[in-house]
């Protein structure tokens, strides 16, 4: 386990006293661990001088899970990423970590990733298995509930051959209205299913190496001494405890509630405008672009 | 502190030959006077904080709060918990750890280390206490699920039960202790009973209280042998000591 929030020394941190593995504690030092946050906050924000008197551990344990949840979504973006093979069926499972999609791409030969496209022009629903009667009656087990099977669009799209999409593909050409932009790729396509908990890919990927970028919710598989928190969203964290617990708790005036508020909504833009890792050199080499001519 | 105490009161008792209390009687008030006022510390440092939120107190000599904490902290100890492990009931396991016997007032449970242990420095990771009606909603929480680093407790009794199982020792219980019942020890020399240091015990509540239980146990003498002028100048007292604390 990667040793984070406690002083470690240089033999520790470049080479784990040389355990293995060698690389366990690299870059830990960006984060500290949820669990002293919540050490922190009990002890610093909460007493009988303080805004918050009474706060029960478990009551802070789940705003602060909470609370991590929700900037992992957007403003930490710590991107997750999964690379497989795809199958001969075409379809892959989400990660086990999986809350919401980034990016999918497959790994070229020269080892970069080609952005894939979702494919909008088709669905994943539920087939239901049918009788072959006139009236095509749901079947149903003993349990009277229906049963289901491989949706036919599944099947059709697993049987196309790797040859099957031309390219340039029918949909990059638009024919009477011109080009659909938003099909506008030849790297294939996908169609993701969140709920059944799967991506379908197009016959054209098979056999490539599929990266699916992600985000998580940060707690996922981590004991409670694992969970980490990035330093740039520290005075988030408290200030968003103090105000959850605030905006909760009885009998305390509602400027106070909105000031705390207030201060979690300023903290939370902090911490985006802190992560967003805008770099002067990087912007100004893409903005070179702009004078360029286009013929 | 005890012999002064018990002559002044004496003294107060036979300023009018109202009457005589024998050491053991003496004993019994005394145990009571030091309860009384023992007591009192957790209700008053309550009101001194109150009073603290509210400005009404200010810092070094006349913090309240500190001063009732140093008190009370006199009876701070600590003892490791002994795991109890019986046959599980229904399938719920019983395990528990026994508080010690003379608890007052937990101050908290810990795990793994705390204070006056060998691990002191790492420090021990807080059980929480948490009520029985909430206990099956804390463990059955995706978030608040009781871990080794999360530990909770339920107290029924004079039993914990801990969760996670896992926690079967290490736990520590931090606590306010019972005072110990004052003696006036003696020894008897020509039938009159002389104080005898060695087997007494003297009152373990701060020195400032003096005053407070010489007129407490004035009164339960007061009305032990029904003189009423005693009980009344002793109420009154403790009225007047009251406001001061108050006012």
């Amino acid at each position: 386990m990667p040793i984070i929030g406690t002083y470690i020394d240089h033999r520790e941190y470049y080479q784990n006293n040389g355990n293995n593995p060698r690389d366990e504690n690299w870059g830990t030092y960006q984060y500290l661990l949820l669990r002293d946050i919540i050490n922190n906050f009990l002890l610093t924000y909460v007493g009988d001088d303080k805004v918050i008197n009474k706060a029960d551990r478990n009551e802070v344990i789940f705003h602060a899970k909470r609370g991590l949840q929700e900037i992992h979504y957007d403003a930490l973006r710590e991107i997750q990423q999964f690379e497989a093979e795809l199958p001969d069926t075409l379809k892959m499972h989400l990660p086990h970590d999986f809350v919401s999609c980034v990016k999918v791409s497959f790994v070229g030969d020269e080892g970069l990733t080609h952005p894939i496209m979702p494919n909008h022009r088709t669905a994943t629903p539920t087939s239901y298995l049918q009788d072959n009667t006139v009236h095509k009656n749901i079947l149903m087990d003993h349990n009277d509930d229906a049963l289901t099977g491989t949706p036919v669009i599944e099947t059709n799209w697993s049987n196309q051959s790797s040859s099957t999409p031309k390219k340039p593909n029918p949909n990059h050409l638009g024919q009477n209205f011109g080009m659909d932009t938003s099909t506008a790729n030849n790297n294939g396509s996908y169609v993701l299913d969140k709920n059944q908990g799967f991506i379908l890919f197009s016959s054209d990927l098979l056999g490539k190496q599929i990266v699916i970028e992600y985000v998580s919710d940060g707690i996922y598989g981590l004991a409670d001494d694992e969970i980490k928190v990035h330093k740039l969203a520290e005075t988030f964290m408290y200030d968003y405890l103090v105000s959850s617990i605030l905006k909760q708790k009885f009998g305390v005036q509602e400027y106070i509630v909105r000031r705390a508020q207030k201060q979690a909504s300023a903290s939370l833009r902090n911490t985006k405008i802190r992560l967003n890792s805008i770099k002067l050199g990087e912007l100004t080499q893409i903005l070179r672009g702009r004078d360029k001519w286009i013929k | 502190m005890i012999n002064s105490i018990r002559n002044t009161v004496l003294f107060l008792l036979n300023k009018d030959n109202r009457g005589y209390v024998s050491p053991s009687e003496f004993n019994y008030f005394a145990k009571q006077a030091q309860l009384e006022i023992f007591e009192s510390y957790f209700t008053d440092i309550s009101k001194a904080v109150a009073l603290q939120n509210s400005r009404k107190k200010s810092l070094n000599y006349g913090d309240t709060v500190q001063h009732i904490q140093d008190k009370i902290d006199r009876f701070y100890a600590n003892t490791s918990l002994t795991y109890t492990s019986i046959d599980s009931n229904n399938g719920e396991e019983q395990d528990y750890f026994q508080l010690p016997s003379d608890l007052y007032k937990l101050i908290n449970i810990t795990y793994g280390g705390g204070f006056g242990t060998d691990t002191t420095m790492s420090g021990g990771r807080i059980v929480q206490s948490v009520a029985p009606h909430k206990f099956d909603m804390i463990v059955n929480s995706n978030l608040t699920k009781p871990t080794v680093t999360y530990p909770v407790y339920v107290r029924s009794g004079n039993n914990i039960f801990v969760r996670p199982l896992s926690i079967q020792t290490l736990v520590q219980a931090n606590y306010i202790r019972k005072p110990l019942d004052p003696n006036w020890g003696y020894v008897t020399i020509n039938s009159d009973p002389v104080y005898n240091a060695d087997s007494s015990t003297n009152f373990e509540i701060s020195e400032e209280d003096e005053t407070e239980l010489v007129i407490k146990i004035c009164k339960y003498a007061g009305l032990s042998i029904r003189e009423a002028d005693v009980v009344q100048v002793a109420a009154q007292q403790e009225q007047v000591e009251y406001a001061k604390q108050n006012s």
